[in-house]
């Protein structure tokens, strides 16, 4: 008997740290940089690290709608660089405003997030092979409006997205934590949400209820592609360029983040809790090894071995944890 | 038949005993086979049929009782043992390799050697050609045995089983996999069996089998032993006495008289080669049976009801209106319900919770404010408990996962769904598949208890006492047709059960 109770303590245990570990990996991580970094701690440092989480958490987010019914966006990369090219073209070639030129680029984030929505919820294209090519057609379409070059030049008053702040309080940070809770708070408090949620744990079953699964599906893509082009925008501003090229690697980053986020608390299950989670343990765990001077293509490397090892545990403790 | 009760014993079970933790699987069963019979041996899932051929086989060792073959005690320790003394168990899965030929399959294992300690193929068709009185098969001996039909897969297993010397064959729902014209085939190889002095032993579900083929049957009830009986000249209605232990109307509620107004017509309804012209009315407080085997169209009529399929042809009508369903969501909205055959895979979203299964359908009802479409806690559960004690649903949280529920109480959970939407017409598929027989009768008060309030029900079963003792009015349904319309007579439901079993059986002759 004795062993048995042991037995089960040891389960237990384990069961607390596949939910429990991604965040204790964080704070350990933290506490570890904080104490051997000085660099790591300072105010400077702090400023970046909320920047480099604001426009990964908007775009992570954004795919997290999409992985929660089960479904791929790869093209939210794509998306925030050929929203960068449109808003600076409206800003400079047409000259708009900037409220217009923020709207043009949202539009084309909707845009794109129907298309998306239509050809893989509508026409049945799997989701994984179909975004991958709308990625690539983005990815061309944004090169071929630019000529492959950056649009500078842009209004001064336009910096105030990316670079401003209210309080000392950074304007896309605001951002960020606005996009977070209004898509936090249709997750868990509307009925679209909880329709999601059934899509994304048997999309028969969830129509057979009378689930519209299309129109939910096509609604996912477009919050995805509406988080890309937010994400675009900001980073328009901040760097004070359309740039066809600026965004692209935040898609494998938004995955590890999301894939985290599903090894967290609720395992197997995308949240956006568990996103902001994840954004936080990419953003660090990269941020420490600039500090450490560790070169470039290792922080890739390490960026890899973070998504393998979130699918592992958000996969295989998930079974072990339900008792599967 | 000529060989019934006369037959010398070949197998005798004493009182055997077997118990697993917290459950007697078999108390004191006592149990034989003859030489050239078919016995069937009959009962619900999880009365012990299973835990005594597992004895038998040597894959679980029995607490108490004897095995006497040939008027000697054996010991069955381990499978290899029960090989020996000539016994061979035939698992619906079959146990071949696919790819691997015909004879090399009925040698499996056990293959016959050359001086080289080589395999030769052709030495081994030939033997396999030379088994005393195998069963033809006509099939290529070297053909890979995936490539060919079920009924020569069949042949194959029954033919190892032949080389192998048994004497006794335990066959697990053969037909399940067969189409009619191979069952047809199946029984004649059967005969042949019997004939040649094996004695087959026969685990079914279909009554109309038992009465085709076997011998005797013997009927397995909470882990005992109820009855042995010769099926010649048997009464149905006694062999499901048996099996229920009460009569038919004890089992079943009492039936409410259904209104006269028409909540639901079909016409002429066609889909493809599913569901061809069916016509049909269904009044108010009515429970419509729909009887016939599985592949007839049943589960697909229901799908076109509830909009899950486009139909072809024809009109649902309801309320003098015509409908036209482009989706479920249609469907639910006209007040219409569907309990799929697939709890898990179209029923349910196992990894939410009690309650959340119960609302899915009618997320509207859950909103804090009804003009503002965010959902309220609060009302979530008292609808989710209110729903679920109406279908009686067993757990201990209304926030457990469905995942960790019985089939029977994930069962009640889909019906809670669809009571939640107040719908007027709800189509049974198959709703006791699979689940315990006291939650069986839970649904089936709750299903009664429904049309007495007005409820519309369309109830498809394989199982026709369930149809017999349910439905006021029974459709059967053959290759997506209406064949027969079958009212219940109330006085006497074994008439009726037996017109069901012959309307059954007038299809199975059509093959």
């Amino acid at each position: 008997m004795e062993i048995k109770a042991n037995r089960l303590g040891g389960r237990e245990t384990l069961v607390f740290l596949g939910k429990y570990g991604t965040i204790m990996w964080l704070l350990v991580m933290i506490a570890v940089f904080s104490i051997l970094l000085p660099a790591f701690r300072s105010a400077n440092n702090a400023v970046n690290l909320l920047g480099q989480i604001s426009i990964l958490s908007i775009m992570a987010a954004g795919m997290t709608c999409c992985l929660k019914m089960g479904d791929f966006d790869l093209s939210i990369g794509a998306t925030a660089a050929i929203t960068s090219v449109v808003t600076a073209k409206l800003l400079v070639v047409l000259n708009t405003s900037i409220p217009l030129a923020v709207l043009g680029g949202l539009g084309t984030g909707v845009l794109i997030g129907l298309a998306n929505g239509l050809l893989v919820a509508y026409l049945g294209l799997p989701a994984f092979v179909c975004t991958l090519a709308t990625m690539s057609i983005i990815m061309g379409a944004g090169m071929a409006i630019t000529r492959g070059m950056a649009i500078w030049n842009l209004p001064e008053a336009f910096e105030f997205i990316g670079r401003g702040d209210l309080y000392g309080i950074p304007i896309r940070f605001i951002l960020m934590i606005c996009m977070l809770v209004i898509i936090w708070f249709i997750h868990t408090y509307t009925p679209t949400g909880r329709r999601m949620e059934a899509i994304g744990g048997n999309a028969v079953s969830s129509r057979l209820s009378g689930i519209k699964v299309e129109w939910h599906r096509l609604l996912g893509y477009t919050m995805s592609g509406v988080c890309a082009a937010i994400a675009g925008i900001v980073l328009t501003s901040a760097s004070m360029s359309g740039n066809p090229t600026q965004g692209a690697m935040y898609m494998l980053d938004a995955f590890g983040a999301s894939f985290i986020g599903a090894a967290t608390v609720r395992i197997g299950q995308f949240h956006i809790g568990g996103t902001l989670v994840g954004v936080l343990i990419v953003v660090v765990a990269v941020n420490g090894l600039v500090i450490l001077m560790v070169p470039g293509y290792y922080t890739d490397m390490v960026k890899g071995i973070i998504l393998l090892v979130a699918i592992l545990l958000s996969g295989v403790t998930g079974k072990f944890v339900t008792g599967k | 038949m000529a060989a019934t009760g006369n037959g010398k014993v070949l197998l005798e079970a004493r009182g055997i005993v077997k118990d697993f933790p917290g459950q007697r699987a078999l108390d004191k069963v006592d149990f034989d086979v003859r030489r050239g019979e078919v016995h069937a041996l009959i009962g619900e899932n999880g009365a012990g049929k299973s835990t005594l051929i597992k004895i038998l086989a040597g894959a679980y060792r029995q607490d108490e009782g004897d095995i006497v073959m040939d008027g000697e005690k054996r010991d069955i320790s381990n499978s290899g043992d029960s090989q020996a003394l000539g016994l061979s168990f035939i698992h619906q899965d079959l146990n071949i390799v696919p790819h691997l030929s015909v004879a090399e399959n009925i040698f499996l294992g056990r293959y016959p050697r050359s001086n080289f300690g080589l395999v030769r193929l052709s030495k081994m068709v030939e033997m396999a050609k030379r088994i005393p009185e195998a069963i033809t098969i006509n099939a290529n001996f070297r053909a890979p045995v995936g490539s060919l039909p079920i009924i020569d897969q069949w042949k194959t297993v029954i033919n190892r089983a032949l080389a192998q010397n048994s004497r006794i064959i335990f066959m697990d729902e053969p037909t399940t996999s067969l189409t009619h014209t191979e069952v047809d085939e199946l029984f004649s190889s059967i005969a042949h069996l019997k004939e040649t002095g094996k004695a087959i032993v026969y685990v079914s579900h279909r009554m109309e089998e038992i009465f085709r083929i076997a011998d005797r049957v013997t009927v397995i009830k909470d882990a005992r032993n109820v009855g042995t009986v010769p099926v010649h000249d048997l009464d149905p209605g006694v062999l499901y006495h048996m099996m229920l232990g009460r009569e038919l109307k004890d089992v079943f509620p009492s039936k409410a008289r259904p209104t006269t107004d028409v909540c639901l017509e079909v016409k002429n309804l066609s889909r493809g080669r599913t569901v061809r012209n069916v016509s049909f009315c269904l009044h108010g407080g009515e429970i419509l049976g729909i009887a016939g085997l599985v592949g007839s169209g049943r589960t697909e009529l229901a799908r076109l009801l509830f909009g899950a399929d486009k139909k072809d042809e024809g009109d649902i009508i309801m309320g003098g209106e015509k409908m036209n369903f482009t989706s479920p969501a249609d469907a639910i909205r006209s007040g219409i319900a569907l309990v799929p055959e697939e709890r898990h895979a179209q029923g349910l979203v196992l990894p939410m919770d009690v309650q959340q299964n119960i609302t899915l359908a009618t997320l509207r009802r859950i909103r804090r404010w009804s003009r503002i479409p965010i959902l309220s806690n609060r009302k979530e559960r008292a609808i989710g408990q209110q729903f679920a004690s109406a279908t009686n649903v067993k757990a201990h949280d209304l926030k457990q996962q469905v995942n960790s529920l019985s089939g029977g109480n994930q069962q009640k959970v889909v019906l809670s769904k669809w009571l939640c939407t107040n719908a007027r017409i709800l189509i049974l598929d198959e709703p006791t598949k699979g689940i315990d027989i006291g939650a069986r009768f839970s649904l089936y008060s709750t299903i009664a208890e429904l049309a007495g309030r007005g409820v519309a029900v369309i109830l498809i079963s394989s199982d026709l006492r369930e149809v017999v003792g349910m439905a006021h009015r029974i459709l059967v349904l053959d290759q997506g047709a209406v064949t027969a319309e079958i009212p219940c007579d109330e006085t006497n439901q074994r008439a009726t059960l037996d017109r069901c079993i012959q309307a059954c059986k007038i299809r199975e002759s059509k093959d």
